[in-house]
């Protein structure tokens, strides 16, 4: 059969094409900490749309309690919080981009799961509040406990854990819930305040958050039961042990920080006229605490100095400071009786 | 040849992506393959049309659960929009200038606007409505309130009698309606036929057709079956949106047929109403079925923007379980599959149709 010269270029080129593409090999990430250095900040995703957590108030600045954490990470691999990006995200696409290499770290509320932990490619590093899942009713409904929700309709976001931990309390209770799934929190708090559900499903700092956010604050209440435990984290690709730990340490830092009663303001004299060898070392006047990551070894002074304690942070963003008036529980040190604590500095 | 060579490479390129993804997966340590939907699902699903237990059933029957609603709100969009669709059409081609100026209003209004925003605000404006708490009752058959409609509904709850005088009563005339295409029959049968059907009906009614009433109770309202708001908004909002289009195609169909057959009609004395009956939309039919088909397609596809109100669709559900079990890349590849069987098939059915409908003129072809 004849064909023309330019049917036969183009199966010629199609032929190549695909031989380039068998050459290729799999793609790998390569080392995320060589690349964050060496791209000079630090990529985080967040929902950047959450109050408290990640969001742009009216002057455009990025704030929230996950934007302190992204510029700690940033503090401590330059000494400066200002190098990053942050990467907005939604549910459905905040382990994608993570997996792509869009984000070095992902912020949003992840709930921290074994499932999300090995079969994704990703590392749960550390729980950075610990939350729990709770419901907000309206008052008039006279509920004081969540097992009288026998037959209500509660209003849920899609594509979280806490459907499957919703599903397993009502089992365990033996009531029947209906849940209502909402793609964006917004349409979801728009039904619940009409009335479209008896009660909404969040964990208790974003219900906290909600309520004193809500048309009527006085008319709604949270339920005292909490459903279930969620310990709410960041995750970073699973492969480079360098960047999870740098960022595990980071986490501590903020923690030993509070711990010390080291604050943003007090942080630079304390540095220059303690004589407690634990904070000098802590702070890099002497030892040598970033050698192992090849950073300055006073990179948890950058981080206080520049972000504050887990405390600060926690009271700037979701603590009556910042506008949300939630109880830090579970999360304040183990000295208060909380859960934070710090493995050791030395 | 060249065809044969084409496809070949076109296979080759699609079996080495689907290849190195499954490397790109397993080195990074992200499973893959399809075996995760037959795993328990934790998935809630409000009023499922097909029976549906979370824990007890697999991932599979929580997905076929959205197909099923994708279906019923696709289909039930088609048929809405397309009836208002064609009045809107012939009311656009109306002489009457406040009927024309209204349409057109009406055409762009909703045609421009996103879909999107049109859903939420048919949304929030049936959110409007009276709470369930005081949801207003008509005639204590039915309630409305802002989380639906709930109708009064019939069960079949007697035994083998019943269900058999049912089956009969439906099936006889349907029978007789055949059997009349093909062979005229004397008229008393058509009276025999209709006394036997009503006198198995009443047997079957008496017999064990037992009225499920709504009624309020607890939280909300229980029995009978309800109209979600979700639902609703999902079907006004595609039905308002892509009557437009209909009508539109619609509009430039019937002013596509050549003049010459309006000044044929009039010469016999049709009034306009008679002649758009009998002799341009029969004729503006054969024309109209592509772009309609388009336009279903399209239809079925923004169905899937039933997640924003909470509607739990094809594409509201795979999110779950992409978001449960983590496999982001094979269930797409299962709602992609899934969007496209549903397309095709309604191709085939309105290409079907087409061959129906009487041919077009040589005249109308050009």
């Amino acid at each position: 059969m004849k064909m023309n010269s330019g049917i036969r270029r183009a199966m010629i080129a199609a032929a190549a094409g695909l031989g380039l593409f068998a050459a290729a090999g799999p793609a790998f990430a390569g080392a995320d900490f060589d690349r964050v250095k060496q791209q000079g900040f630090v990529r985080c995703g967040a929902s950047m749309k959450a109050i408290g957590f990640s969001y742009y108030d009216s002057n455009g600045m990025a704030k929230g309690f996950d934007v302190d954490f992204c510029r700690a990470i940033s503090a401590a691999m330059f000494g400066v919080p200002d190098n990053v990006r942050f990467v907005s995200t939604t549910i459905p696409t905040r382990f994608v981009v993570l997996q792509t290499n869009e984000v070095d770290v992902q912020l949003q509320t992840i709930a921290l799961t074994i499932l999300r932990d090995t079969t994704l490619g990703l590392t749960n590093v550390a729980t950075l509040l610990h939350n729990g899942l709770g419901i907000m009713v309206a008052k008039d409904l006279n509920i004081d406990k969540a097992e009288k929700l026998d037959g209500a309709t509660l209003c849920i976001q899609q594509g979280t854990t806490m459907e499957r931990a919703a599903l397993d309390f009502a089992k365990a209770k033996g009531i029947t819930i209906k849940l209502q799934q909402y793609d964006n929190i917004e349409t979801e708090k728009a039904a619940f305040y009409a009335g479209r559900c008896d009660g909404m499903l969040n964990d208790l700092l974003s219900l906290q958050r909600d309520k004193v956010s809500a048309p009527k604050p006085d008319n709604y209440a949270i339920l005292p039961d909490i459903l279930s435990k969620e310990s709410d984290g960041l995750m970073v690709r699973s492969g480079d042990s360098e960047w999870e730990k740098l960022v595990r340490w980071t986490f501590f830092a903020l923690v030993q920080a509070e711990e010390y009663g080291l604050t943003k303001d007090n942080v630079e004299e304390i540095r220059k006229t303690t004589s407690n060898p634990d904070i000098r070392r802590f702070l890099g006047v002497e030892g040598n605490l970033g050698k192992g990551f090849g950073i300055s070894d006073s990179f948890a002074y950058d981080i206080v100095r520049h972000v504050g304690n887990y405390g600060e942070v926690f009271e700037r963003n979701l603590g009556k400071a910042g506008g949300i008036g939630a109880e830090r529980g579970l999360n304040k040190t183990w000295r208060d009786g909380g859960l934070m604590i710090s493995q050791m500095w030395q | 040849m060249v065809l044969g060579f084409l496809g070949a490479i076109l296979i080759a390129a699609i079996t080495f992506a689907a290849y190195k993804i499954n490397i790109d997966l397993t080195s990074r340590g992200i499973s893959s393959g399809f075996g995760y939907l037959l795993g328990p699902s934790a998935i809630p699903i409000d009023n499922p049309p097909i029976p549906y237990r979370p824990y007890e059933n697999t991932y599979i029957r929580a997905f076929s659960v959205g197909v099923v609603n994708t279906l019923l709100v696709s289909l039930a969009g088609i048929l809405c929009a397309t009836l208002l669709g064609g009045l809107l059409g012939i009311v656009r081609l109306s002489s009457h200038p406040l009927l024309k100026a209204v349409s057109k209003g009406y055409v762009e209004l909703f045609r421009n606007v996103p879909v999107v925003l049109q859903l939420m605000f048919w949304y929030m404006a049936i959110l409007h409505m009276p709470t369930v708490r005081q949801a207003v009752s008509l005639y204590d058959l039915a309630f409305i309130s802002n989380r639906g409609l709930n109708l009064p509904w019939l069960h079949i709850s007697g035994g083998p009698i019943s269900v058999s005088a049912l089956g009969l009563a439906l099936a006889i005339p349907l029978v007789w309606i055949g059997v009349r295409r093909s062979r005229s029959l004397p008229a008393w049968v058509g009276r025999a036929v209709a006394m036997t059907t009503a006198l198995l009906a009443a047997v079957a009614a008496l017999t064990g057709l037992e009225v499920d009433l709504p009624r309020k109770s607890g939280f909300s309202i229980v029995g009978g079956v309800s109209i979600t708001t979700e639902f609703a908004t999902l079907l006004i909002g595609l039905t308002v949106y892509f009557s437009t289009y209909i009508g539109e195609i619609l509009r430039s169909s019937i002013a596509g047929i050549s003049g010459g057959q309006w000044e044929g009609a009039s010469s016999l004395g049709l009034s306009r109403w008679l002649t758009l009956r009998l002799v341009i939309i029969p004729q503006a039919l054969r024309r109209m079925l592509p772009p309609l088909s388009n336009q279903y397609a399209n239809l079925i596809k923004t169905s899937s923007l039933a997640v924003v109100i909470g509607f739990q669709d094809i594409v509201s559900i795979t999110n779950t379980i992409i978001n449960q079990t983590g496999q982001a890349i094979e269930s797409i590849i299962l709602i992609a599959t899934t969007y496209l069987i549903i397309n095709l098939a309604i191709s085939a059915l309105l290409n079907i149709a087409e061959g129906w409908l009487p041919g077009l003129t040589s005249a109308q072809e050009r």
